[in-house]
């Protein structure tokens, strides 16, 4: 879609939204801060405000991090409001509004070990409540650690597995928790653990996450209408965060097939709050490894491990400042060094892994709003090197070092404004050499620097308008530096008394990074470059309009269309002219449009969702595989482009003493290129005067018994690129959870079944062309798969 | 031991299940053109291999029209031969392709380096395919010394090989051919199944004129059971044994022919550089040799390096 037919589209829709109602007379408000018994502000409470002569909640709002909350235009009356937070007993104030000054309230919220009945549930649905009535044109779709792990998962609640529930998720196999949001590649998700970007959160090439779930108080993905505050990817946003414990001293760990792992939660003494001047700090530790090789290693090596270390801490100080400081630190390693070549002629060691180390720091306003500064370092790494031939290795580091401060606070009773600016310098060293040869390589810096402001204007019950403008600008190394202007825009209409709102918003977003990794291959791990000489920047114009609402009682729905473009994305030129470095990357264009659909009931009773999403994605490149010396344009469907994909989650709670959970997913086959027919592999021989060899594999390294039976390698001619799909893919997971309460803590064992029935789905197909008739086999993915452990929190 | 870890590595990976088998379509019958055009230190000549996809090998690849000219000059024609004279005796017995030749003579003058050649195939059935390939310019190797005549090296040493830039090159492919390891790897227990074997070393771009032989050697092999044989020749061939190598400068379509294009689970992909009705390589290569015996170089005159050190055992 042209870019002016966008913004035409866009104009329209704001403009028939016309205001209805308004009127200002005889209104006031409510504001406060909600803070603990040390005077620690609390974060995300739920704020309900209903008439007092009425039940039925009127807004609903939740505090920020500052623990601020703000209900402004109540009119004049009596207002009865309450206060739920997990954690902390419900907390409730009458209120009188009589004039047009915002009533300024303060409460201290008790904190409470026991579970409240109901309070969850009311908490969560109030925070969607509360989500709806505050942002103006994003999509963003959250996950607590209770809903993740109810999530069935593979041996363990995994928080990036979880979110391909959510709409507009597409994983294309089972084999990778890596994902794509509508349309966009991989690579351009933009994963933070509290506020930092990590670069290739998984392990074994992606089939679990870094994330451990006992750590994470909650994900939430942002898949379109990001405002100008976030940059840095052109797809989504992921944000995880930590958990920091309520302060009490508490242990969760658990033991799955997979790993055992363990964290631990305290506070800080007074004896260390004094001296730093400190009013409350609260921290949480986790460890988490996998112990089949330690298991096993009296009998047989097990030559792989995996490793997470995770840490946060959460201290405000005595003048009313918060600092966060998180960190990470996790690696893979397969190591087959140590195996004797009659045992495995691949003898190798093989790393990888993240390290992150970030901090915050935050200051609120008195009247609402805060400053913030922060800065941390990330960095992903990879080395395969070989214990017989030192001369091959395999290494890749990239690293992301971030600096920024940002402010946000109300500019007058209706318009809140924010300002920020960011500095990160990115840093990348890739490298792929054997037998004297260099393959693939390169290596390169750059600063990203990013400033944005915004301003929303809201009328609550009426619109929302959020407009800000973000300066991207990128200046690597080596290639000239760039400016990106990145406008954005996003309204929200409230209709039926405020139970229902369109929205609609567009912005401009660019990315700097790519990964070069295919992600035709179901395994496989990141390799970073950066923009500049060799690769372009990613512009994406995005455009999403929308309507949610609340149909009724605990129901929430949501549905969104979209269009994107991205321009400046990459794919690996295979035929590239070894003697131009600068070729190795071909630059095309990309394009995806669909629509949400997500369904969601939070309640007492059985929850649960449904997500629909439509899709169709494109890429257009040069097409190399075609020879021809000036490559011709192939656009095709990239892999995750699944037409249809659904998505339904139940989860059952304290059914027959149980914590039921299922979820159904189906979609619409994944592209893939079928090979038209297949032809014998010659090699030349140049030391017998250039002859033909159609080399056999030696059959005694097939283990066969005939000499002359070796195995013959064969091309491939292509058919269009991407030009078949697999077969529909569906399964049904299951989980079942118990919890335990003993004196000292509680037990949870867990069971999880991954493809119930055990439907083939197709992860490959194999056609072989030299039997007659011609054959086609393949391989599925995750058959039938029971998986357990056991939680145990004290 | 070896299998029962090979399937715990295996195991670690939550692998599929494989699917049923079942019959699929009939492929399509294409013809696969392979045309390479070898220029050696006294000669010039071509060779074409004419086949089709599989189920229909040897259909319709007789009595095709092979003609090459350099640009706007006259065009020579390639001679129908025996298929031996293309390909490895070892071909299946239902697999026949079309051999076609273009002897020295025909070549002179054409075949020649930095010569931009056309190439047309006229198919016996009707068809054409087309393509041009731009030889390599000339090189010549500067080490081992006094090449392609005979040299000697000492045993256990690694021999230095460079060469000069051959314009226009995007790869060096270095063969080497090497014989005596059966009898000399015997006592160390080392089991070489093919004497001579055949190790290939690679060089990328015009400018990479280097490779240290035998150690940057069968980069191709370093994985697989010939991996053995490998190691106990990293730091120099044993004695008793001598190397026949080939370096050959590849053009732009015989390295993307070789090296292939992307993943696809059915089999190799090959980037083409023949169009038409049909598909395949017109590649150029220019080769210069190199031959080398073990021996004490001691007051022979025909010595590969300057200075030989034997390599510290690594």
């Amino acid at each position: 879609m042209p870019r002016h037919s966008v913004l035409l589209l866009f104009s329209i829709l704001v403009s028939s939204l016309t205001p209805v109602g308004l009127s200002a007379q005889g209104e006031g408000g409510v504001e406060g801060r909600i803070t603990d018994p040390d005077g620690v502000p609390v974060r995300a409470v739920t704020v309900v405000v209903s008439r007092s002569s009425e039940a039925d909640p009127l807004r609903t709002v939740e505090t920020d991090e500052t623990g601020y909350f703000r209900v402004p235009e109540l009119p004049w009356g009596e207002y009865r409001i309450r206060f739920l937070r997990i954690g902390f007993l419900p907390g409730e104030m009458l209120v009188r509004v009589d004039s047009e000054e915002a009533v300024r309230v303060a409460l201290t919220l008790t904190p409470s070990a026991l579970a409240i009945e109901g309070l969850s549930v009311q908490g969560e649905r109030s925070r969607a409540r509360a989500r709806f009535e505050d942002d103006a044109g994003i999509t963003a779709r959250e996950l607590s650690r209770s809903e993740i792990q109810l999530l069935p998962g593979l041996a363990e609640s995994d928080p990036l597995r979880a979110i391909e529930i959510l709409p507009g998720v597409i994983s294309p196999t089972d084999f990778s928790a890596s994902f794509n949001v509508r349309g966009g590649s991989s690579d351009q998700n933009l994963i933070l653990l509290d506020g930092f970007p990590l670069f290739n959160p998984f392990h074994l090439g992606g089939v679990f996450s870094v994330f451990n779930a006992d750590m994470v108080d909650r994900v939430e993905l942002q898949s379109g209408g990001f405002p100008s505050e976030f940059g840095g990817r052109v797809s989504s946003v992921l944000r995880v965060e930590t958990d920091p414990g309520s302060g009490e001293f508490a242990v969760d760990g658990g033991v799955s097939l997979l790993a055992a792992r363990a964290a631990v939660s305290g506070g800080l003494g007074e004896s260390i709050r004094e001296p730093l001047g400190l009013a409350s700090g609260r921290w949480r530790f986790s460890a988490r490894r996998s112990y089949v090789d330690q298991l096993f290693k009296p009998i047989f090596p097990i030559p792989y491990h995996i490793t997470d270390l995770q840490a946060v801490g959460e201290a405000w100080t005595r003048g009313g400042s918060r600092i966060l400081i998180t960190a990470y630190t996790g690696a893979d390693v397969l190591d087959l060094s140590q195996l004797s070549v009659e045992d495995f002629p691949l003898r190798l060691r093989w790393e990888w892994g993240n390290d992150l180390l970030g901090m915050k720091w935050m200051r609120p306003f008195q009247a609402g709003g805060m400053a913030e500064a922060g800065a941390g370092i990330s960095r992903f790494h990879t080395n395969l090197g070989f214990t017989d031939f030192d001369d091959t290795r395999f290494r890749s580091e990239v690293s992301q070092l971030t600096l920024f401060a940002r402010a946000d606070r109300w500019l007058g009773a209706r318009v809140r404004g924010k300002a920020g600016v960011s500095a990160d310098r990115y840093r990348y060293d890739n490298l792929a050499q054997s037998g004297g040869t260099v393959f693939a390589g390169g290596k390169g810096d750059g600063w990203a620097l990013a400033g944005f402001g915004q301003a929303e204007w809201s009328r609550p019950g009426l619109w929302i308008v959020e407009a800000g403008l973000r300066m991207e600008g990128w200046q690597p190394d080596e290639g000239e530096g760039v400016l990106v202007p990145a406008p954005r825009l996003a309204a929200k209409r409230f209709l039926a008394g405020g139970e229902f709102a369109l929205k609609g918003s567009v912005g401009r977003y660019t990315q700097f990074v790519h990964s070069v990794r295919d992600e035709e291959l179901p395994l496989g791990i990141d390799i970073w470059i950066l923009a500049g000489e060799r690769a372009p920047h990613v512009v994406s114009d995005q455009i999403q309009v929308g309507v949610e609402g609340f149909p009724g009682g605990d129901w929430f729905a949501a549905l969104d269309a979209f269009h994107r473009d991205f321009q400046g994305v990459i794919t690996n030129n295979l035929a590239d002219d070894p003697n131009t470095p600068s070729d190795d990357l071909l630059a095309g264009e990309g394009r995806a449009y669909g629509a949400d659909l997500f369904l969601e009931r939070r309640g007492e009773g059985v929850t649960g969702s449904v997500s629909l999403s439509w899709l169709k994605a494109e890429r257009t490149f040069p097409d190399f595989l075609s020879g021809a010396e000036d490559a011709p344009p192939v656009t095709y469907a990239p892999i995750f482009d699944r037409r249809l994909d659904l998505d339904l989650v139940l989860r059952f709670p304290n059914r027959w003493g149980w914590d039921l959970g299922a979820r159904w997913h189906i979609g619409t086959g994944i592209p893939y290129t079928r090979p038209a027919a297949s032809y014998a592999y010659f090699s030349p021989r140049q030391t017998r005067g250039g002859i033909l060899r159609w080399q056999s594999v030696p059959p005694d390294q097939l283990g066969r018994e005939d000499p002359n039976e070796g195995e013959r390698p064969f091309g491939v001619l292509l058919g269009p690129r991407n030009g078949e799909r697999y077969p529909v893919y569906h399964r049904l997971d299951l989980s079942a959870r118990r919890r335990y309460v003993r004196s000292w803590g509680t037990l949870t064992p867990y069971l999880d079944i991954l493809n119930a029935y055990n439907q083939t789905n197709v992860l490959f197909y194999f056609f072989d062309f030299a039997p007659d008739p011609p054959v086609r086999t393949g391989l599925s993915m995750f058959p039938f798969l029971p998986t357990l452990g056991v939680e145990i929190r004290f | 031991m070896r299998r029962g870890t090979g399937c715990l590595l295996l195991a670690l990976l939550p692998i599929g299940c494989e699917l049923a088998q079942v019959t699929t379509a009939i492929p399509e019958s294409v013809v696969i053109a392979e045309i390479y055009f070898r220029v050696d230190d006294d000669r010039a000549n071509g060779l074409a291999l004419l086949h089709r996809t599989s189920g229909f090998e040897g259909e319709g690849v007789v009595g095709a029209l092979i003609r090459v000219r350099r640009a706007g000059g006259k065009w020579v024609d390639f001679v129908q031969e025996s298929a031996p004279n293309c390909t490895e005796a070892d071909l299946p017995e239902s697999f026949v392709p079309a051999c076609y030749l273009l002897d020295e003579d025909e070549a002179e003058g054409v075949v020649v380096p930095r010569a931009r050649l056309e190439v047309e195939v006229e198919l016996p059935g009707g068809g054409l395919l087309r393509g041009t390939t731009t030889v390599p310019g000339d090189f010549e190797v500067r080490e081992p010394l006094g090449a392609p005549e005979l040299c000697s090296l000492p045993a256990e040493t690694r021999l230095p090989m460079a060469w000069t830039r051959a314009e226009g090159a995007w790869a060096y492919f270095a063969e080497a051919e090497i014989l005596g390891l059966r009898n000399a790897l015997a006592p160390k227990g080392i089991v070489v199944r093919t004497d001579p074997i055949t190790l290939q070393g690679l060089s990328i771009s015009e400018a990479d004129t280097t490779i240290i032989f035998p150690s940057e050697f069968g980069v191709f092999n370093r994985f697989s059971d010939d991996s053995e044989i490998l190691l106990a020749i990293q730091d120099g061939l044993p004695p008793s044994t001598n190397a026949f190598m080939v370096v050959s400068a590849l053009d732009r379509n015989a390295t993307n022919w070789v090296r292939g294009g992307n993943f696809n689970p059915s089999g190799q992909i090959r980037v083409p550089s023949l169009f038409g009705d049909g598909t395949g390589v017109v590649g150029s290569v220019v080769n210069r040799v190199a031959r080398i015996q073990i021996r004490d170089p001691e007051g022979d005159d025909r010595r590969c390096l300057r200075n030989p050190t034997p390599t510290a055992p690594s």
